[in-house]
């Protein structure tokens, strides 16, 4: 009984999911296929303002210029990386300008906000009357932030649709109306994120080579195997320190997925589940932490982990790519690229060593955990509102500047976010004989595309760049100049990860409606709380473990984290959260 | 022991104006400074090794006081950044009128202000030194700034601080302490307007001061960059120590990428070596052409009330 | 004072202001300049303090924003938070003052007895440079320096024999507060004695010449001619360094966070940030802000009080 109603659900996936890669295939039509739940706000009257033509059509083939100049001003990420060009001056924002702007009367305005400190700019900019036309974040709380304090404005998503029809039906396809809302009302509209309940672009590798001479021939696919495997290692004395990595928790993410009960309870998930506060107090993430200082107490972990927490890329630290680089750890993991500098380094350092992908069995222990269970990313990209200083036509024109850049055509008669995302042909990129576009990373003209291939800037219509198919996308990510190729294996962990997923063993942080405001008090208080109280339950003893939880969960419970989760499971009560996916 | 004995007996002497001989004292505290030198220079030479070494090698943290490796690339890709050097251009161009306006201002208020005879100084010099302990916060003077219009100009880096209540004491002192009042009575005796004493007379008289403060001043400016994450948005308008700590920072954020979830490459360690040396060599440039007014021995203004 | 100033243009009282503004209205003039400054870039910006007491919303402005009187105030003083960043705020600010503020002086005379001029320039010259170096920068230096067991100074101390395991110079708040606070001595002890350096060379040096004389040695001079001689702006400085007690410094505490020092190293500036700007929470940042101005202002005109009280010269 059990395994049928998983099967439905694992097929009612995919053929969601074959829907939405269809319909990404550019079909152009106006959009009729309404099977989702219709966008709740009431229509509004002044539609015959809001649509940019006199004529009826829907879309780019309606727009007209406008008849005065209009300003608009798009955020774009500031990343500070060496060579590349200011983000809000450089040949492609100029370009969008003469592609898009002149064409339709618009300004368009590029405004540089500093990636590690968005809050802090975009409440300066909103409190100076600067704000930008357009707001965009990856975080949902953020945004239901600026929704709450009024610095954006209510839309009407029948007006949205009319000027942006593509983008719309997008948002249809991939279920995405369900976020639109917030205290009842509609203010974003929302990119796509493209296989976001797979996280295949992020990579762990493992020692093979020591595996070998402890006995292994292949990679451990359970804990019992993992655990034996890290105790052989240390007794043969392959490093001489400690040979996991170990992060802090630096942002609030508790991979406590597979501790969960499976299915997870509702309310307890939306009370808990989170990536705003850590939930030192919930049972999965006391497994989590119980299990870490087990075998931080076998030796597995460096005493010193928690100075490490410079994190140089992503959520590893430097010291951790340092200590694998230097052939001092069993593994590594971050996100992939055609060209990744410590895996260079690794061989350099190691020209013996030899590289497989861990397994995501590895955490496997009957009883614990029965079977991996991840955190699928929020299945959006960019979560997009507009300024409530901006006028009707300020509005429309960033509408369209969304559309524009999703299915416009340049002049050339080339996609605009081909284009944006590949150059210029023969200059920045040259068309493989697959017929995929390489860009090349090394050309520094102005013709340069900033970083991640404009990623900032095309972030507004989706969180990653497709290529092709998914085998193609990832032989896009596979490093490069290696002795090792890991296209295929690659591949076959997207598989692994995509099965996990279609058996609904990745979901999502619930998303709430209206704003959780003891969150937007406590949170920061409680990550560093939770560091420490991390820290001292992975270094304690065994025995002690029980005894310091209680006396830390309590401290976390009365600093706030009880008025946090009372106030989530309210909201959750009165159904303003969304609802796990096989309810 | 019977050495240190006689040389205590010199030194009864000769004083330590007289003759030159080493003394055990004289090796003690050269011997202190020359400790504390070193660890002044060695997070230089530590930077300079980096910067000069290969990405693995620093990658490895192996580089520690002399070069890995050995290569220049991080700083040849620095000089061909546009950024990087417009960046350093526009530095030098803020630093110099911040320096040279700080200093009119400066003077402006400290010459009147070294005049005990001034009707209403107090009054003044309340008014003018209360901003030093008292400021408004941030979000207000940021709304201030707004409301002037000069949110996003060079402007905004340069007129909210050119006046400092610390340089102008300092300067003010030293106007007193140091300036004879004598000679400034015979000029006016001879008809002399305050002005013309200023020009012709204190200032002349002045130089050790003015370049201490435009050191202050310039380093100051330099070395800053906390008003132009908040007031400066365009990248053009941002100065080069905003740059670097957005480089250095960028690369030590870590609570960025998960939302994001997509690869985010940070600058090379080597990179960031080369662009903190690039960033601070030419502030240190110009303390060799002031360190003459140093070691001359003229400078008398020390702050006294 | 007075005295003086009759001495130097004696001048009829009677005719009063006028007189006075004929002789000196060019010393007025000048005033102008930096009057003008701190009027517009500072005075005017203190209306905005009254957001303190509002619930200020960055999308409503002050006009749009609620006046919420003390409460703000109250919240901050229940919140056991900005209780703790007080504390060590304090705490810490004043052993910086205790352990901070003799350095460059000491040093400063160190320099002064040094004799060969070229030996003297350079070391000025080379304890500038830490100046230069922003916090970023140091904090990653001393992270690299002082890490417990992949430090470079415990790795040498442990080869050299003196320690059998690492010095958590960064890892344990005591041992922390201590590398905080010398990194802190070592950065600014430099430039600091800028000041001191220039007031010892404008001792008469024929004060020294008659303590040679009378067979003084070297700490004689030092103890009863350099110190007293500089006296006046040691009392100067440390009166203007008094009213940064309550202050706090956001770049050097985030520069050497981790978590095990949180204890100590959760001050002001960390609170303002973490619970001010980057919620937007503008009212109780100002709030804080308002608060440290005025503690830092009482102190400032107290000490300064109580400096003219025993005789010096004061500061305004």
């Amino acid at each position: 009984m059990k395994k049928n109603w998983k099967k439905a659900i694992a097929l009612a996936m995919t053929s969601a999911m074959m829907v939405g890669s269809l319909s990404a295939c550019g079909d152009n039509s106006t959009p009729s296929n309404n099977t989702t739940a219709a966008p709740t706000t009431a229509a509004s009257s002044n539609n015959g303002d809001t649509t940019p033509a006199a004529n009826d059509v829907a879309g780019i083939d309606g727009w007209t210029p406008f008849a005065e100049r209009v300003h608009i001003t798009v955020p774009v990420y500031d990343r500070s990386k060496e060579g590349y060009p200011a983000v809000d001056d450089n040949y492609w924002t100029k370009w969008v300008q003469t592609e898009f702007g002149d064409k339709y009367n618009v300004d368009v305005e590029y405004v540089a906000i500093p990636r590690g400190d968005v809050m802090t700019k975009y409440n300066l900019l909103i409190a100076a009357d600067d704000t930008p036309t357009i707001l965009m974040e990856y975080d949902y709380p953020k945004v239901a932030e600026w929704a709450s304090n009024g610095a954006m404005q209510v839309i009407d998503l029948d007006a949205f649709k009319q000027v942006a029809p593509t983008y719309y039906q997008k948002m249809v396809d991939n279920n995405q109306l369900a976020y639109t809302d917030i205290n009842g009302q509609t203010y974003f509209v929302l990119s796509e994120r493209p296989y976001y309940n797979t996280s295949y672009s992020f990579v762990t590798f493992v020692r093979m080579d020591w595996l070998r001479q402890v006995g292994y021939d292949h990679v451990p696919g359970s804990y019992e195997e993992h655990k034996d495997a890290i105790n052989k290692i240390i007794e043969a004395g392959l490093t001489d320190q400690a040979p996991l990595p170990l992060s802090l928790p630096t942002t609030a993410y508790c991979q406590n997925f597979g501790f969960r009960d499976y299915p997870v309870d509702e309310a307890e998930w939306a009370m808990h589940s989170s990536l705003g506060t850590p939930s030192l107090s919930w049972e999965p993430t006391y497994q989590m932490l119980k299990r870490q200082n087990a075998e931080y107490n076998m030796g597995w972990y460096s005493t010193e982990y928690e100075l490490d927490a410079d994190g140089a890329d992503g959520n590893t630290s430097s010291q951790q790519k340092t200590d694998f680089i230097n052939g001092k750890t069993y593994q590594f993991g971050n996100y992939m690229s055609a060209n990744v500098d410590w895996l260079k380094a690794f061989y350099e350092n190691n020209p013996n060593g030899e590289l497989a992908i861990a397994s995501s069995y590895a955490c496997v222990e009957p009883g614990v955990v029965d079977f991996p269970q991840n955190r699928a990313d929020n299945p959006f990209g960019m979560i997009v509102g507009f300024s409530s200083l901006a006028t009707e036509d300020q509005v429309k024109a960033a509408w369209m500047y969304m559309e524009w850049m999703l299915a416009g055509k340049d002049s050339n008669g080339q996609d605009v976010l081909f284009t944006m995302e590949n150059g210029i042909e023969g200059v920045t990129y040259t068309l493989g004989e697959d017929g995929l576009p390489k860009v090349d990373g090394d050309y520094r003209g102005t013709e340069m595309l900033n970083h991640n291939c404009n990623i900032d800037m095309t972030c507004i219509v989706h969180a990653l760049k497709v290529d092709g198919t998914i085998e193609q996308s990832i032989a896009a990510i596979t490093p490069q100049g290696i002795p090792q190729d890991f296209t295929q294996d690659m591949i076959d962990n997207y598989y692994v990860l995509k099965e996990i997923a279609d058996a609904q063993h990745a979901y999502s942080d619930p998303i709430f409606s209206v704003e959780i405001k003891s969150e937007a008090e406590y949170s920061s208080t409680l990550l560093s709380a939770y560091q420490e109280a991390s820290v001292r339950l992975t270094k304690c003893k065994p025995e002690e473990f029980d005894a310091i939880y209680q006396e830390e969960a309590k401290k976390f419970l009365e600093a706030g984290y009880q008025e946090i989760i009372d106030e989530r499971k309210a909201a959750y009560d009165a159904g303003n959260t969304t609802k796990l996916p096989w309810n | 022991m019977a050495k240190k004995n006689i040389s205590e007996e010199d030194s009864r002497f000769e004083g330590i104006h007289g003759v030159h001989k080493i003394k055990i004292g004289d090796i003690l505290i050269m011997a202190v400074l020359v400790l504390l030198c070193l660890t002044c220079v060695m997070p230089f030479v530590h930077l300079l090794a980096k910067s000069l070494s290969s990405n693995t090698a620093v990658l490895s943290k192996s580089v520690y006081f002399w070069p890995k490796g050995f290569n220049i690339s991080a700083y040849r890709s620095l000089f061909l950044d546009g950024q990087m050097t417009h960046a350093m251009i526009y530095s030098v161009e803020l630093t110099i009128i911040f320096t040279v306006l700080g200093m009119i201002v400066c003077t402006c208020a400290a010459y009147p202000l070294s005049k005990k005879r001034l009707k209403g100084r107090g009054v003044i010099s309340i008014l003018l030194m209360l901003t030093m302990y008292f400021s408004a916060g941030l979000i207000p003077s940021y709304l201030l700034m707004k409301q002037l219009n000069l949110l996003n100009t060079m402007w905004v880096l340069i007129l909210p601080l050119i006046f400092s209540p610390y340089n102008m004491l300092i300067m003010k002192s030293f106007f007193q302490s140091s300036i004879p009042d004598s000679l400034e009575e015979s000029a006016f005796l001879d008809g002399a307007t305050n002005f013309k004493i200023l020009f012709r007379i204190v200032l002349p008289l002045s130089k050790p001061i003015i370049a201490t403060l435009s050191l202050f001043y310039a380093v100051g400016r330099w070395n800053s960059y906390a008003d132009a994450k908040y007031y400066i948005t365009r990248k053009a308008l941002q100065p080069i120590q905003y740059l670097l700590s957005n480089m250095v920072k960028s690369a030590a954020d870590s609570a960025t990428s998960l939302s994001e979830a997509a690869q985010v490459t940070s600058t090379p360690e080597v990179y960031q070596a080369a662009a903190v040396m690039f960033a601070t060599i030419p502030i240190m440039c110009i303390y060799p052409f002031l360190q003459k007014y140093f070691v001359k021995g003229v400078m008398v203004g020390a702050v006294k009330g | 004072m007075e005295k003086k100033k009759m001495e130097v243009a004696p001048m009829p009282r009677k005719k009063g202001l006028a007189v006075y503004f004929k002789r000196d209205w060019q010393l007025y003039v000048l005033l102008i300049f930096p009057i003008a400054c701190v009027i517009l870039f500072n005075y005017m910006a203190y209306p905005g303090l009254r957001m303190a007491f509002m619930d200020y919303k960055p999308a409503k402005g002050y006009s749009g924003s609620e006046w919420v009187g003390f409460e703000t105030f109250q919240k901050i003083f229940r919140d056991k938070d900005f209780l703790r960043a007080l504390k060590n705020s304090l705490i810490f600010n004043f052993l910086d003052l205790l352990v901070g503020f003799p350095m460059p002086i000491l040093l400063a005379l160190l320099l002064n007895e040094l004799r060969y001029p070229k030996f003297k320039k350079l070391t000025q010259t080379i304890l500038y440079l830490p100046h230069f170096l922003s916090w970023v920068i140091i904090g990653s230096v001393a992270l690299y320096l002082f890490k417990p067991s992949t430090g470079l100074v415990n790795i040498w101390l442990m080869n050299m024999g003196v320690i059998k395991e690492g010095i958590p110079f960064l890892s344990e708040k005591w041992h922390w507060a201590v590398t905080y606070l010398l990194i802190y001595v070592w950065q600014t002890m430099g430039w600091g004695t800028i000041i001191y350096l220039a007031a010892i060379t404008g001792i008469n040096g024929e004060l020294y010449e008659a303590a040679d004389i009378d067979g003084a040695n070297r700490w004689q001079k030092i103890w009863s001619i350099t110190l007293p001689s500089i006296k006046g702006t040691i009392v100067t400085l440390l009166i203007m360094n008094l009213g940064r007690v309550m202050g706090s410094n956001f770049e050097r505490l985030d520069s050497f966070d981790n978590v095990q020092v949180r204890d100590f190293q959760y001050q002001l500036a960390i609170y303002i940030y973490d619970k001010g700007l980057s919620g937007g929470n503008y009212s109780r940042a100002t709030a804080v802000g308002l608060f440290q101005s005025l503690t830092g202002l009482i102190l400032v005109l107290a000490t300064d009080k109580f400096a003219k009280m025993l005789g010096e010269d004061g500061l305004i």
